[in-house]
Parts: structure tokens; C-alpha cells; sequence
């Protein structure tokens, strides 16, 4: 038995006073039938304080059903549900900086199962995934007006150009299942846009 | 200037040991250039008479009407305040009525036409569509409490057969108390003991 998977982090330098910390961990639910959840964390840090901000991306009792074939592959299972939820984050947070509003909303109250119980006429079922998909969406605002910020500052002028640029990269570094942290101020120290897209080759 | 309206109430007993308690008010939020205003919600459970209590709040709408009609008439900006507060409570109601009938596909939109949640999917400017989304999630937070205790009581007391139907004809009757602008509390009792005396036949036969 195990009651906790391992934790998956990322870490998006916003600043040299803003950095943004999300990680991810499978968790055990005891109740009837047994269960679990993986729970994803932002943590963002600004200065010497770190303000914490919690939702859950999705249940699951795979790890719990792995057990069976071993600890090690329950324990791997376990760190694929928190890979996955901080992917998905990085993902959100990457299609609010691409400004793509309507996938943004569509995908997340289709996750949290909003549209399925809208059909099904399941009201508690569609309160109940309104409120994790609110939670959830709660945390990809906050990171999204942090890097937002820091661009429009930085960028006034190609602001808008800068941020779709930021949400493609974000969304490669999400791919990256290596790369741990994102660093925006190298991004920001371009002359221009063009300075990053087209290759120094040319 | 009007800082906050005065409290909307309305009561709901759902069952001897239960009741509930709707209240909505209008406050002013100060911001440095200019002044906003919104509507909370409270949720009071009162369970055995008052020794235990949760109260639970979310915001209802975010108005600055009040704010604006100050400017002509402080009386009518606070009786618009007053308003906003009693609205809030009906909607409120109606939603949860809506979702006690199983209309989830009108509650969902009534949920979420609270915060312009449809005009703002149209700006592409995802922090208004994300904090709209956050705002209706808290709302629909105290909804499914409410919601849940009121499922729960029905379960208890009326036989599972029956129990869908008592749910939506109390649906139905929180609906009208919703829009019912004299009367502050409902009963839920004597509706429950009445719907649930009755056979599926004379249920159906009331629907026709």
C-alpha cells in the first residue's frame, strides 16, 4: 500500500523577483470503493514570501489498481497521473497566452465532465465539475496574469506578439519531459520578435 | 453614498431539523480611480435549531448601477442597491429550483450568464473568461450544498420510487417562491408530506 506517487514539478522564471513552481502528486483516497487524486500546487514565489494555491486535476484509482503487479509499477503509474496534470497546466496556461478562449473553456469543462452531466441532466454531477474546473482555472489565472504582466511591462509595444510567442514555448516545454525549468527573461532580453523566430543562420 | 444595500432574506425549512437561510447584499468595493460594487450571497445551514451553523458566501453579480444612479439620486441609488441584493436571493433560488427539476441545461446557463460568461467567450481575453468561470464555480459551490442537503432530506423521508418526483415538484415550488417578492419563508414540510402521500398515477396525472 501507498498512500502518496512521487511529485512532478516544473519552474517558470517570470522575473528575477517572480517565479512560478507548479507541481503535481497522485494521492489515496480512503473511502468505499478505494480511490485516489491527483492534486496540483502553484506555488508562487516573489521575494522571500511563497503563496500556495491548490485544485485537483483528476481522480483516479490506477495506481491503487496497479498494486497488484508491484509497488514499482503502481508507483509509476502514479508519477504518469502527476506528469499528466502538469502537462495539462502548462498547457491551459499556454492556450490563455495564445488567447485561444474557447478551447481554453471547452477542454476544461469537457474534462471536468460539465458538458457530459449539461447532456445527461445530471445537475449535482455538473455543480460538482463546475467547481473543480472554477478551482483549477483559478490557478491557470494567476499564472497567466503573473507572466502577463511581466510581458506587457517588458514588451509594451509587441506585447501581444511576445505572448503568443511565450504560449508556443510553454507549450514545447511542456512536451519536454527534461527540461524542468522555463526561464522568460531570456525571452524579454530580445531586440525583437524577428530576433527570436528567424534562425541566427540566415 | 450608499456602502452597502440592506440585507435580502428569505428562509427555507426543508425539514424539522433543517433550514436554511438565503442573504444577499450590495456592497461598494473601493478601487483607487473608481468605484465598483458587487452582490454576495450567503448560505446560512441551521441544523437542530441554531447549534450548528455553517455560512458559507460567493459573489452573486457584479453591479455598478448603484454606483451610477448616485450621481442623480442617492435614494434611488440605494433602493437599486436594495434591489440587486433582493435579486441576487431570487436567483439564487431559481437556480437551485431549476436544478432540483433536473433543468441542468437552464441552471448551467443561468449559472454562468451571471458573469457574462457568453459575451466574454467572445473577447479574446482569457483572464475575464477564467476569473468569470471562478466566480460562477463559487457560486455553484453553495448551489450544490443547498442542493445536496435538500436531495438528502427528500431521500430520507420520502420512498426512492417516489423521491425524483417529490424533488422536482419542490423544484417547481422553489422556482415560484423565487419570484415571490412578499413571501420570506417557504415550507418545504408540508409539500414534502403532501407529494409523498400521493401514487406515481395521481403524480403523473397532476403533470397532464
Amino acid at each position: 500500500m501507498f498512500a502518496k506517487g512521487p511529485v512532478v514539478r516544473k519552474r517558470i522564471i517570470v522575473s528575477n523577483e517572480v517565479e512560478l513552481e507548479v507541481r503535481a502528486r497522485w494521492h489515496f483516497i480512503e473511502t468505499t470503493p478505494s480511490d485516489g487524486a491527483t492534486k496540483v500546487i502553484l506555488s508562487v514565489k516573489r521575494g522571500r514570501g511563497v503563496a500556495e494555491f491548490r485544485a485537483i486535476w483528476a481522480f483516479s484509482d490506477a495506481p491503487f489498481q496497479k498494486i497488484h503487479l508491484g509497488l514499482k509499477d503502481a508507483i509509476e503509474e502514479a508519477r504518469n497521473e502527476a506528469n499528466w496534470a502538469v502537462w495539462e497546466f502548462c498547457y491551459f496556461l499556454s492556450l490563455a497566452l495564445r488567447r485561444k478562449t474557447q478551447s481554453l473553456l471547452d477542454e476544461l469543462l469537457l474534462h471536468y465532465r460539465v458538458y457530459s452531466s449539461y447532456q445527461n441532466r445530471q445537475s449535482m454531477s455538473l455543480l460538482s465539475g463546475l467547481e473543480l474546473a472554477g478551482e483549477f482555472a483559478k490557478l491557470v489565472n494567476i499564472a497567466y496574469v503573473f507572466i502577463h504582466c511581466e510581458i506587457v511591462t517588458r514588451r509594451h509595444r509587441d506585447f501581444d506578439e511576445f505572448e503568443q510567442y511565450v504560449g508556443e514555448q510553454i507549450l514545447q516545454f511542456a512536451d519536454d519531459k527534461e527540461a524542468e525549468v522555463f526561464d522568460l527573461r531570456q525571452i524579454l532580453q530580445a531586440k525583437s520578435l524577428a530576433e527570436l523566430v528567424v534562425p541566427q543562420t540566415l | 453614498m450608499v456602502i452597502r444595500s440592506n440585507i435580502a432574506k428569505r428562509t427555507i425549512i426543508v425539514s424539522d431539523n433543517l433550514q436554511m437561510e438565503v442573504r444577499g447584499r450590495w456592497h461598494r468595493i473601493r478601487e483607487k480611480d473608481y468605484d465598483t460594487g458587487e452582490t454576495r450571497i450567503t448560505l446560512i445551514l441551521r441544523h437542530k435549531g441554531l447549534r450548528r451553523q455553517i455560512t458559507m458566501s460567493a459573489v452573486a453579480s457584479i453591479d455598478e448601477a448603484p454606483i451610477l444612479l448616485e450621481k442623480h439620486s442617492p435614494e434611488a441609488a440605494k433602493e437599486d442597491a436594495d434591489m440587486a441584493a433582493d435579486a441576487a436571493v431570487g436567483i439564487f433560488l431559481l437556480i437551485l429550483g431549476l436544478g432540483l427539476q433536473h433543468r441542468t441545461g437552464d441552471m448551467a446557463k443561468q449559472l454562468l450568464s451571471r458573469f457574462d460568461y457568453e459575451v466574454r467567450l467572445y473577447r479574446p481575453d482569457p483572464r475575464e473568461v477564467l476569473s468569470s468561470l471562478e466566480l460562477a464555480s463559487r457560486l455553484g459551490k453553495l448551489v450544490r450544498i443547498a442542493y445536496a442537503h435538500i436531495h438528502c432530506e427528500i431521500a430520507l423521508c420520502v420512498k426512492s420510487a417516489k423521491a425524483e418526483e417529490v424533488e422536482i415538484v419542490v423544484g417547481r415550488r422553489l422556482a415560484e417562491f423565487s419570484w415571490d417578492r412578499v413571501e420570506k419563508t417557504l415550507d418545504l414540510r408540508p409539500i414534502i408530506a403532501q407529494v409523498s402521500k400521493k401514487t406515481l398515477k395521481e403524480l403523473a396525472m397532476s403533470e397532464i
